[in-house]
């Protein structure tokens, strides 16, 4: 071997390492799973920690290419779930309960608002500061829901829901305002503000106080999805509760990347909501998304005696802990 | 480098090596030292605020436990809940009093809550609570009712970021006797006093800075801060922040929430939920470091400068005789052999300095007898150059010269030695005349005659001649020989020295010739022609000049004694004009002089002289050649009278008759107007022709006195703009334009200097004519400009009938028609003007076809006109 044909070997060498080392450096990425995730309501800050996992790449970090699809007043979250539209979906505990009880197999599996945002409002000027004062006062219900937690509180302070005349719901509370109705229900994070910025600083009467205790956002996935896709539901709840972590801990990121999404586009607006939310949502107690057996057991007590449901036909599991606590091993 | 710079070098660098590296060590220790110092002392308050709080904590547990083991309070409660235990809710006001007795005791000032409130001990419900408005509402989820119920319990921190509220409930089961669970009382603690204990953590007199922060990283106590200020609704990030909501209990230095350096001690309370963090900051942990770090430099420099000091006295020890040494071999080697190294020590260097003087004296020695000799031979060697030189010279000299140069012997008349002329000159190579000898080529050898020349050299040393030389071809050369004798290596050579003149001889023979001719061409001039000096000497005169004055040349001793022989008034004037040709070195007029010959008559002469060179004494000679114009002065002078009669009759004529007619013409229109009419048509007729032929007469006589005065009247000439002329005489003729319609143009016209208003007449006559003469039913009329050699060239043209190439000289004539009255009407003075004018402004004017059709004049004006012309005028 002849000189020049040492140095074309070394060379060579050199240059296999030089590849090598460039292949140690990117190794070849799995493409990304795309994961569709039914949002409960039009893009806004009650899911601002979504946006945060998505906007600085958390999920990207799980090899997850996630689709937030936002729903409207015609969209039923759970219905686009189990058609299989999307591979989550956040609606309502009493939602989970319903189409439980309908034996279709949706599976809760993290409670984004452990608090529920909803809240009975009356003027300032009313006087009517608890729910006991309500007799013979009329009420408006934001949605079912709210009837559902109004009966609940009636029952347990042994009130009497006919003593209640029920009137239309107006979006923007004119009839509130104006004194056609003397009770409205709404959301501590959306209506609630939106008179505030009114002006108004509204008298609240919370469910919660009165031994009402309902799960609001919840994160709800098919009973096959969990079984087959594990690892996938599980990758999703870490990426998530990430990004609800990052924005509730840093809340002009949390409003940043919502602004990316945001329908409405009032950035004040959208900033007060998630400040709202922080206290519905990290309660102090365990920890983000944690869910127990005894809320889950009083929601359907309360749905199956007032009716809405018939509590024989509920079979499985309506909620599941596990993937959760997966997801937190990391730091457990 | 030189040595003394390596030695400042070396020691600077023995020493600040470990100087810095000490330094280097004792900082760091030092450094490590404050740290743990610093951390052991947080650690300490650490230690301190977390006993406080856990004692205030307690306190308010005591307090509440105090209410709760209250007989009145269990006797109040247990009745009430025997009597309602299954009561219909909605009956609170049973509490009032447990409220406002025993509850409100612990809360404000008075205690250390903000609230207390008794709950149900079944259903969780607030039967009574210093919070009013919570009366009623449910608490069964709340740890603190689960737990209280059973015993006393301190509650997580609650944190309401959108109120930035904290609370941090205690609670309380409350047992009536035989141990039956009656109620639970519940408060929250006044959490502003929290603040107040973690402000006070000061150990001696390091201030640090302790805060407490909830699990997600928002500040819950942040003392240090304005009171109005209130929390800040965010979380807080250091490295330290982090690891204690990890869940880690740590110290170390990081950057703090606002980006300071701190040495931070921090843990994290899973009990409360929060996280218990002390920080200093670094500056004042490490503050005694900077007067550590003082002290060094100084003891540094002060030492580097001691350092210096020595490396210098050090090297003026060694270098003072080694640079005495060196600066001795300096002079050594520049050949001062007298220098000895002084004062030599009685070290090493001094030993080396004596053996070196030592040496420098045997040198000196040797040295001394060795410089004659080269001295010797340098003057030798001088002599030898310049002999070289000389020789060099010479040879170059001998060869060079363009003069033949031999060395004959005198006895044999051999060649000797001769140079490239000699043989050259005659013909012959080299070697060829190398064999010959004198007699070969001289072609008048005379033996005796040599050697008498040779015998006279004896005596002369140096004798010229002319003589002959025969060339190789037999031609005979004439040639100019110096000869001499010279002695060469001790014999004695005639040497000669001999130059071509054959050429010479030729040239002056042909200048001889030529000057013969030049000569007996003046004198044979059929014009009088003188040529003299400047000095005035004359050297010639034609036979001429000679003929016509009748003087002979004898009686012409000079130039000035010539002139006395004319009439003297333009004496002076003829002596002194050649100076003017040696200014311009050119040809000059002198003018006209009068001329007195021999037998009385008086001649007209016209000079005009030239500068001929110079002779060879360098004096200017000069050539004056006149004409006689006596006969032509006469002739003109007659000429000249008779056109001024001519002119002062046509004036006189014209001016006169005008009188005569101005009678006739007024007595004619009498006629006319008193008998027009009354006689019969013949005699009106007659009338007419009358009325006609005068007024013809009238026009004829004016015409030809405008003819004469432009001669005898004359204005100065201007210099004026010929736009304005032709803008004036077309407003003249502005009548007349616009009766014929015809246009006039003209593109921009130059300055010129002349008569302006003889000018404007000449336009006014050619346009007037170019109109007049027109058959056009739109008659234009184009003037035109340019400069050409000097004059500027004006052109009128028209469109009109044209003038037939045979009358084109005639129509500058005066009275001159070419048409009949009754065709075109006329006086035919107009034209002969126009010719007048341009003429007297020495141009001319000519007539050719025009481009548009008919007829163009095209006259001349000098661009620079002098300012009269005196030529002489016929009528």
């Amino acid at each position: 071997m002849n000189i020049s044909n040492k140095y074309l070997t070394v060379a060579s060498l050199v240059l296999v390492l030089i590849v090598s080392a460039c292949n140690q450096v990117s190794p070849p990425q799995p493409p990304a799973e795309k994961v569709t995730l039914q949002l409960k309501w039009v893009h806004q800050a009650q899911f601002a920690g979504f946006y945060v996992a998505k906007d600085l790449g958390m999920y990207q970090q799980h090899d997850l290419e996630v689709d937030l699809v936002a729903a409207g007043p015609k969209i039923k979250p759970l219905q686009n779930l189990v058609e299989g539209k999307a591979d989550f979906a956040i609606t309502s505990a009493e939602d989970v309960i319903k189409y439980r009880s309908e034996g279709r197999p949706v599976v809760a599996i993290a409670a984004i608002y452990r608090l529920n945002p909803h809240i009975f409002m009356t003027m300032p000027d009313s006087g009517i500061t608890d729910p006991r004062q309500f007799p013979g006062h009329s009420i408006s219900y934001s949605s079912k829901d709210g009837k559902l937690q109004a009966v609940s509180m009636f029952n347990n302070l042994s009130l009497d829901m006919d003593t209640l005349t029920e009137k239309k719901y107006d979006y923007k509370y004119q009839n509130l305002i104006n004194g056609e109705v003397d009770i409205a229900t709404g959301y501590m994070t959306g209506g609630y503000l939106r008179l505030q910025k009114l002006g108004f600083k509204m008298n609240v009467i919370w469910p919660e106080d009165y031994g009402v205790h309902v799960y609001g956002d919840v994160l709800v996935t098919t009973e096959s999805t969990l079984q087959q896709k594990p690892e996938l539901v599980r990758s999703f709840l870490s990426a998530s509760f990430e990004g609800w972590r990052r924005a509730l801990a840093d809340q002009n990121q949390g409003v940043d990347s919502t602004m990316k999404f945001a329908l409405e586009a009032d950035r004040d607006l959208q900033k007060e909501m998630l400040s709202q939310s922080f206290p519905l949502i990290e309660t102090g107690e365990d920890r983000l998304g944690w869910m127990n057996a005894t809320v889950w057991n009083e929601i359907v007590e309360s749905l199956s005696s007032s009716g809405a449901i018939n509590k024989d036909n509920l079979k499985g599991k309506l909620f599941d802990m596990e993937m959760l606590k997966q997801a937190y091993e990391p730091i457990l | 480098m030189k040595f003394s710079t390596r030695l400042i070098f070396w020691g600077l660098l023995l020493t600040s090596l470990p100087m810095s590296l000490i330094g280097y060590l004792s900082y760091e220790l030092a450094q490590d030292t404050l740290k743990q110092e610093a951390t052991q002392r947080i650690q300490t308050v650490q230690l301190l605020m977390r006993e406080n709080f856990e004692r205030w904590i307690n306190g308010n547990l005591q307090v509440l436990r105090s209410i709760a083991l209250r007989p009145l309070v269990i006797q109040l409660a247990q009745k009430h809940f025997v009597l309602d235990r299954h009561a219909e809710a909605g009956h609170l006001d049973y509490f009032d009093n447990l409220t406002q007795v025993h509850l409100k005791s612990a809360v404000g000032e008075r205690g250390g809550f903000k609230h207390i409130s008794f709950l149900h001990p079944d259903t969780g419900q607030i039967l009574a609570s210093t919070q009013s408005k919570t009366v009623g509402q449910f608490r069964e989820r709340k740890r603190f009712f689960t737990q209280g119920r059973s015993s006393s319990f301190v509650d997580k921190l609650e944190y309401n970021p959108t109120s930035g509220e904290i609370y941090l409930h205690i609670s309380m089961p409350v047992i009536a006797e035989g141990g039956e669970l009656v109620g639970v009382i519940a408060g929250s603690v006044d959490w502003g006093e929290m603040t107040q204990i973690l402000s006070q953590g000061k150990v001696g007199n390091e201030a640090t800075h302790t805060y407490l922060l909830n699990s997600f990283a928002y500040p819950v106590v942040l003392p240090n801060r304005d009171k109005n200020q209130g929390l800040p609704l965010r979380a807080f990030h250091s490295s330290g922040i982090d690891q204690c909501l990890a869940g880690f209990q740590g110290d170390g230095e990081y950057l703090d929430y606002n980006a300071t350096e701190v040495v931070g001690v921090y843990q994290w309370l899973a009990g409360y939920g929060f996280c218990l963090i002390t920080e200093q900051p670094a500056k004042e942990v490490y503050h005694s470091l900077t007067a550590l770090t003082e002290q060094w430099l100084i003891i540094f420099i002060t030492t580097l400068g001691f350092a210096i000091v020595i490396s210098l006295l050090v090297t003026r020890r060694i270098l003072l005789p080694l640079n005495k040494l060196l600066f001795g071999v300096t002079q050594v080697t520049h050949g001062n052999l007298l220098y000895r190294v002084p004062k030599p020590s009685r070290d090493e260097i001094g030993r080396v300095a004596k053996s070196f003087n030592s040496m420098l004296d045997q040198l000196q020695l040797l040295t001394t007898s060795r410089t004659k000799l080269t001295a010797e031979i340098e003057e030798r060697k001088q002599v030898e150059s310049r002999l070289r030189d000389a020789e060099m010279l010479y040879r170059s000299l001998f060869d060079q010269s363009p003069d033949g140069i031999l060395l004959i012997n005198p006895i044999t008349f051999k060649i000797v030695r001769f140079n490239t002329s000699a043989h050259e000159t005659l013909g012959w190579t080299r070697e060829e005349f190398a064999t010959l000898y004198f007699y070969d080529f001289e072609a008048e050898f005379d033996l005796a005659r040599l050697k008498d020349l040779v015998e006279d050299l004896r005596i002369k040393r140096t004798v010229d001649m002319n003589s002959q030389l025969k060339h190789h071809d037999q031609k005979l050369i004439r040639v100019k020989v110096t000869i001499s004798l010279v002695e060469v290596d001790g014999q004695e050579l005639i040497h000669a020295v001999f130059r071509d003149i054959s050429e010479i001889l030729q040239r002056m023979a042909d200048l001889e010739q030529s000057e013969t001719r030049f000569r007996r061409a003046i004198t044979a001039a059929p014009f009088p022609v003188l040529i003299h000096t400047g000095d005035g000497e004359i050297l010639q005169v034609s036979d001429s000049w000679l003929v016509l004055t009748g003087y002979e040349i004898s009686e012409m001793r000079d130039v000035e004694n010539l002139t006395h022989l004319f009439i003297g008034d333009k004496f002076s004037t003829f002596i002194e004009s050649p100076t003017q040709l040696l200014e311009n070195d050119d040809k000059i007029n002198d003018g006209e002089f009068n001329i007195l010959s021999r037998n009385g008559d008086r001649l007209t002469w016209d000079f005009s002289s030239t500068s001929v060179g110079k002779l060879s004494d360098n004096r200017e000679v000069f050539m004056r050649m006149a004409v006689d114009v006596t006969g032509r002065n006469k002739n003109q002078e007659k000429l000249e009278q008779s056109n001024k009669d001519l002119q002062q009759f046509a004036y006189v004529a014209s001016h006169d008759l005008q009188e005569p007619l101005r009678v006739i013409t007024g007595f004619i229109e009498l006629l006319a107007k008193r008998y027009q009419g009354q006689l019969d048509d013949k005699a009106d007729k007659y009338i007419d022709f009358i009325t006609d032929g005068a007024d013809r007469m009238r026009n004829l006589i004016s015409g030809l006195l405008s003819y004469s005065r432009v001669i005898s009247r004359h204005n100065p000439r201007k210099y004026f703009d010929v736009n304005d002329a032709l803008r004036e005489v077309t407003q003249d003729l502005s009548v007349l334009l616009e009766e014929t319609g015809a246009e006039v143009t003209y593109d921009e016209q130059p300055h010129i200097t002349a008569e302006k208003d003889q000018i404007k007449q000449v336009f006014q006559n050619l346009i007037s004519n170019a109109i007049k003469f027109n058959k056009s039913p739109n008659p234009a009329v184009k003037i035109s400009s340019y400069l050409e050699q000097g004059y500027w060239s004006f052109s009128v043209c028209d469109n009109g009938i044209g003038i037939d190439e045979k009358y084109r000289q005639r129509i500058f004539d005066i009275f001159q028609r070419l048409h009949s009255r009754e065709e075109y009407d006329g006086t035919g003075i107009g034209l002969s003007i126009t010719k007048r004018v341009i003429e007297r402004h020495s141009g001319k004017i000519c007539v050719h076809d025009s481009e548009l059709g008919g007829t163009c004049f095209t006259f001349t004006i000098p661009e620079n006109a002098a300012n009269d012309n005196q030529s002489t005028e016929e009528i």
